[in-house]
């Protein structure tokens, strides 16, 4: 008898045998767009993601959003929506800190998060606030909106609980901005450094949710670029998040699982260092330079790598035929085909040609037996 | 060390305060505005331009000695615009497409440009084809940028390649994208003329174009 979807992605991460290589699909990003436009192909109109999914003949890959509620204290929040726009402003006895989203129409349409466009810290005065803000913060578990898409998804695919990101690219991406943030590591180091401990503190109590939760793949992290998060940066700040994590994680045994879709090749010394488990949404040439082989090389069997074909295969840019040499040449790639699960890096874009999810399954199940022979 | 080999360190090193101060003590002591930016601030850019090329720099190296030249160019730039001799590299209307908000990689690129001596005209994030082509005909640009950093809004390129033709701006103009998602197979596709995978290969492949069309127009 065969193994399971869910088996065989799980037996993937956690090194274990398995029949055939796993192919794990994430499909929200085409599904939301399609489903808020009105465009879903005539035969899913009506269908979950979950079913348009199993129809591909791909593992499902869902990613359901946190298994822990942030509730805050002692600090009054008043939204303020004007047209796209949306101004929130926290007030706490330190002082008063705002941010301000924006959406456009084709994020609309495509049911994209709105975008950013003021971060939470403006100025040296907010550190403060924020860290009020954060100490301020009841970390609350919250596991069964996780159950039940965990009971929808059975046996044909694997949930992922997603935490918050690591402190250091909270600070980065979240609160300060990835340029200002530049500036301000460089000309008041002392502060930023107070901030990560305090977002350090509570990333443990959300790790610590994560890790008595029902999930079995805790997720932390994404869109790392060695351009950006630089070896300096992430061996001292991202390297030892992960190690003490994933050490939490793996006592409860949880996995670990990273989203690295962006360009990673200055570090991947790193990686082995780090505990992850999986490097999911793994995103090869032409999105990134790295392949599975420099992946594998850096990083031997030790981390499952989840992806390996890149969104732009999907467009119309490329010809069927060069979608499958490309699919294959990435089985000969991988073989013998163990610790990989097949997935597309990092997304399905809208515009795909979606007959391209079927034939991935149907070269799987032609090639895929394991273990492959290169 | 002369001033102008300590202001192109300073610049290198990402040191605002001393570009700053060693700046404004060269022109007091009577050095040419043009001499500061040709010999000292776009040469210091150029080796950090390399230096990131090279995997020697990273963002916030380039981001710092940026900060640093544009400290420099608040000082001199009025003086600058004054002299009669001065004619920027080239010149460059640079956006993110419509739909789309990420701005990090253009903003790079946008110093990376004007570290190598372009003019350029940043449309900010979210410009619609009828905006890039409005700021075409009103600029006269050597160069259109675009940057996309979202699958779902890549194909705004074609957008405005196909609204750039129709408004009969096109053949004069180079146009040139990057962003995560786009490869040079995409550039060529929507007819492009280049495709650059981070900011100093921008500024490499802009500097070539200027270069090869003044030539062909020698």
């Amino acid at each position: 008898m065969s193994m399971t979807h869910r088996q065989r992605i799980m037996a993937a991460i956690r090194k274990q045998p398995a029949d055939c290589l796993p192919w794990g699909l994430r499909l929200d990003y085409w599904y939301k767009a399609h489903a808020k436009a009105g465009t879903l192909p005539e035969k899913y109109r009506e269908w979950s993601i979950w079913d348009i999914t199993r129809d591909t003949g791909a593992g499902i890959q869902a990613h359901h959003g946190r298994v822990h509620q942030e509730i805050l204290r002692n600090v009054e929040v008043v939204t303020r929506q004007e047209g796209r726009e949306k101004t929130t402003e926290y007030f706490t006895p330190v002082g008063t800190v705002s941010t301000k989203m924006v959406s456009t129409q084709r994020l609309e349409e495509t049911d994209t998060r709105p975008y950013e466009k003021e971060k939470m810290f403006k100025r040296v005065e907010d550190y403060p606030v924020i860290e009020f803000i954060v100490e301020n913060t009841e970390i609350v578990p919250t596991y069964d909106d996780f159950l039940s898409v965990d009971r929808l998804v059975g046996e044909d695919g694997v949930v992922v609980a997603r935490m918050e990101a690591s402190p250091m690219h909270r600070i980065m991406r979240n609160l300060v901005g990835y340029e200002r943030f530049v500036y301000e590591l460089h000309d008041n180091p002392d502060k930023v450094e107070r901030l990560f401990q305090v977002l350090l503190e509570q990333g443990r109590k959300i790790a610590r949710v994560a890790a008595d939760s029902p999930a079995e793949i805790v997720h932390s992290d994404s869109n790392l670029v060695d351009a950006i998060h630089t070896p300096r940066i992430f061996e001292k700040y991202f390297v030892p998040w992960f190690q003490e994590i994933s050490e939490m994680l793996h006592s409860r045994g949880k996995v670990l699982q990273c989203h690295t879709d962006g360009e990673l090749r200055r570090l991947l010394p790193f990686f082995p260092r780090t505990g992850i488990d999986v490097a999911e949404a793994f995103s090869p040439p032409p999105m990134t330079s790295c392949t599975a082989s420099d992946l594998r090389a850096a990083w031997g069997d030790r981390i499952t790598i989840w992806g390996g074909i890149a969104t732009q295969l999907f467009t119309d840019s490329y010809t069927d035929e060069e979608f499958d040499d490309y699919v294959l040449s990435l089985f000969k790639e991988i073989a013998p085909g163990y610790n990989f699960i097949v997935g597309v890096g990092d997304n399905v874009p809208v515009a795909a040609k979606f007959d391209r999810l079927r034939r991935v399954t149907d070269l799987v199940q032609r090639y895929g037996k394991l273990p492959m022979m290169s | 060390m002369t001033d102008l080999e300590r202001i192109k360190q300073g610049v290198i090193e990402g040191d605002m305060p001393r570009v700053k101060e060693l700046t404004a003590k060269a022109l007091t002591e009577g050095a040419a505005p043009l001499a500061l930016l040709r010999r000292a601030l776009i040469p210091a850019m150029n080796v950090v331009g390399e230096r990131m090329r090279t995997g020697e720099f990273f963002v916030p190296e380039v981001l710092l000695a940026a900060r640093a030249m544009k400290a420099a160019m608040e000082i001199i730039k009025p003086l600058v615009l004054e002299s009669r001799a001065y004619e920027p590299t080239g010149r460059i209307i640079i956006g993110t497409v419509q739909g789309d908000m990420h701005d990090i990689g253009k903003n790079l690129v946008v110093t990376m440009l004007e570290g190598a001596g372009f003019e350029v005209a940043d449309l900010g994030v979210d410009v619609s084809p009828e905006r890039f082509v409005e700021a075409v005909r009103e600029k006269k640009p050597d160069i259109l940028a675009m940057s996309a950093l979202l699958t779902t809004t890549m194909g705004q390129m074609a957008a405005v390649m196909k609204a750039l033709s129709d408004a009969g701006c096109r053949q004069r103009l180079k146009v040139i994208v990057g962003g995560a998602p786009l490869s040079p197979r995409f550039a060529r596709d929507i007819s492009a003329d280049g495709y650059a995978e981070d900011a100093g290969a921008a500024a490499e492949l802009a500097k070539g174009l200027v270069a090869s069309r003044r030539a062909a127009t020698a």
